[in-house]
């Protein structure tokens, strides 16, 4: 039958589009993406490494790189440090460009198959296989499914796998990208004051050309203004003459899913909740988990053994990669949010004396200039100690900042 | 059409946090429109997450 495939893969995101990537010529392959055109419509503040786009792709030259950063800057409250990031590689992408990248990979190397303009309504599995529900009732078989459905997910509840979010969880976000003379594309901006942008940050991306993804995320369990609200409250302040280009809302949800796979099932990337709690940053743990969905779909494929517990070898990859230190960001972002402002004063007053005027470089994330800031480092694992009664959390963070 | 959860079409950015949250997972993100089937347990938490303020109640 025409409909029968190897693998099934709903979203044609990053997550979905890299699995694909990965998957061994020859399988029969197909990814279903809602919207008419892959990489529209984008709802992403753009930011990566470069150095982490270099782990899943080959060459140097990237043609969806819009802009390069050499600072960052991190404010709170009066603070600011300001880093020298130069040897990291922090760029802002243009994500449509970068999905139609991976998409070319996907049709032109692999030759399979992209359908767009294909919601995915129900998925059902069973001891036969895959079977998927489009909107307009056709009916797919696959051996496997590769969930990457993106924040917006409600397919890993069809087969079994829980992914309902708590507000905690969950980011709510509203960007605006906007023109303005005082931008300067050189500097990325975090701002973390709690009355801006209570349990998360506000940014500004520049995008070259003196524009910027410039949005907030709050948490969603807050009690506070709308993200929109927030945010234009802010550009009314800081950026008064700036135009606005676009605005859209957007969600994050972070804290992995306990259970990112079942019987023929994988689930990727934001479906999958796999987007960094502190930074919000998704692209590179969809890239991640991605990836190791295509390698274990490649040796279940081989194996023919479909089965949960056979999948549960892309749970352990996922968690088991060196890069991958989502659960130790959860927790910090937990102690984050459970911190007093008072307490997040001393957090943040001491992050930003420790990295103000540093450099902080780019494949082993170290900082170059610590070994000459030990009496910094002194005082804060002292303000630490003080602040945390749990000697486990105190460690992670050590481990966090000089990792 | 009376549900629970009245969405503006005009501020929905289609970001898809509703869906997320959703404990019963009525709500389903077609490519341009919302569609909130029932079954809704009245918990709020779509109205708490919007970010655009685009959901509201009923009443």
């Amino acid at each position: 039958m025409n409909n029968n495939y190897d693998v099934i893969i709903v979203g044609g995101g990053p997550g979905g589009l890299y699995a694909a990537s990965v998957i061994d010529k020859g399988y029969k392959v197909i990814v279903f993406e809602k919207d008419e055109v892959i990489g529209e419509p984008i709802i992403c503040a753009e930011g990566i490494s470069n150095y982490i786009l270099k782990q899943f792709f080959n060459g140097t030259d990237f043609p969806f790189i819009r802009n390069t950063f050499k600072k960052v800057k991190i404010k709170y409250k009066g603070y600011e440090a300001n880093v020298d990031i130069t040897d990291m590689g922090v760029v802002t992408i243009d994500r449509t460009k970068f999905e139609q990248y991976i998409a070319r990979k996907v049709q032109e190397e692999k030759g399979f198959e992209i359908r767009t303009n294909s919601f995915v309504v129900d998925a059902k599995v069973d001891d036969d296989g895959v079977r998927v529900f489009l909107e307009n009732g056709e009916e797919f078989f696959g051996k496997i499914i590769i969930i990457a459905d993106g924040v917006e997910s409600y397919l890993p509840g069809k087969v079994g796998i829980n992914s309902v979010c708590s507000l905690k969880d969950m980011y709510s976000c509203y960007q605006k990208i906007i023109s303005d003379g005082t931008i300067d594309d050189d500097v990325m901006i975090f701002d973390f004051t709690p009355s801006v942008t209570p349990g998360g940050y506000l940014w500004v991306f520049p995008r070259g050309n003196k524009e910027a993804n410039f949005g907030i995320g709050v948490t969603s369990s807050e009690d506070c203004e709308k993200p929109y609200k927030l945010l234009e409250e802010y550009r009314q302040k800081y950026y008064p003459e700036s135009k606005i280009l676009r605005e859209f809302p957007g969600c994050v949800g972070v804290n992995q899913l306990a259970k990112i796979y079942g019987e023929r099932a994988m689930v990727v990337g934001d479906s999958a909740r796999a987007a960094d709690p502190i930074t919000g940053g998704g692209i590179d743990n969809a890239l991640r988990t991605g990836n190791f969905a295509g390698i274990v779909a490649n040796l279940v494929l081989k194996g023919n053994d479909f089965s949960a517990r056979r999948l549960s070898q892309y749970q352990e990859l996922v968690e088991k990669d060196n890069g991958y230190s989502l659960k130790k960001q959860n927790q910090l972002r937990e102690m984050l949010i459970e911190m007093s402002e008072e307490e997040l004063d001393k957090f943040f007053i001491s992050i930003i004396n420790l990295f103000n005027g540093k450099t902080v470089s780019s494949d082993i994330y170290s900082l170059y200039s610590l070994k000459f800031s030990l009496k910094t480092a002194g005082m804060v694992i002292n303000f630490m100690g003080s602040l945390m009664k749990d000697k486990y959390l105190l460690k992670m963070i050590m481990k966090l900042l000089w990792k | 059409m009376d549900s629970y959860i009245i969405v503006d079409e005009k501020k929905c950015g289609l970001c898809g946090g509703c869906v997320a949250v959703c404990p019963v997972k009525v709500i389903i993100m077609y490519k341009d429109h919302l569609k909130i089937n029932d079954g809704c347990i009245k918990c709020d938490k779509c109205i708490k997450v919007c970010p655009s303020g685009a959901l509201s109640k009923n009443e």
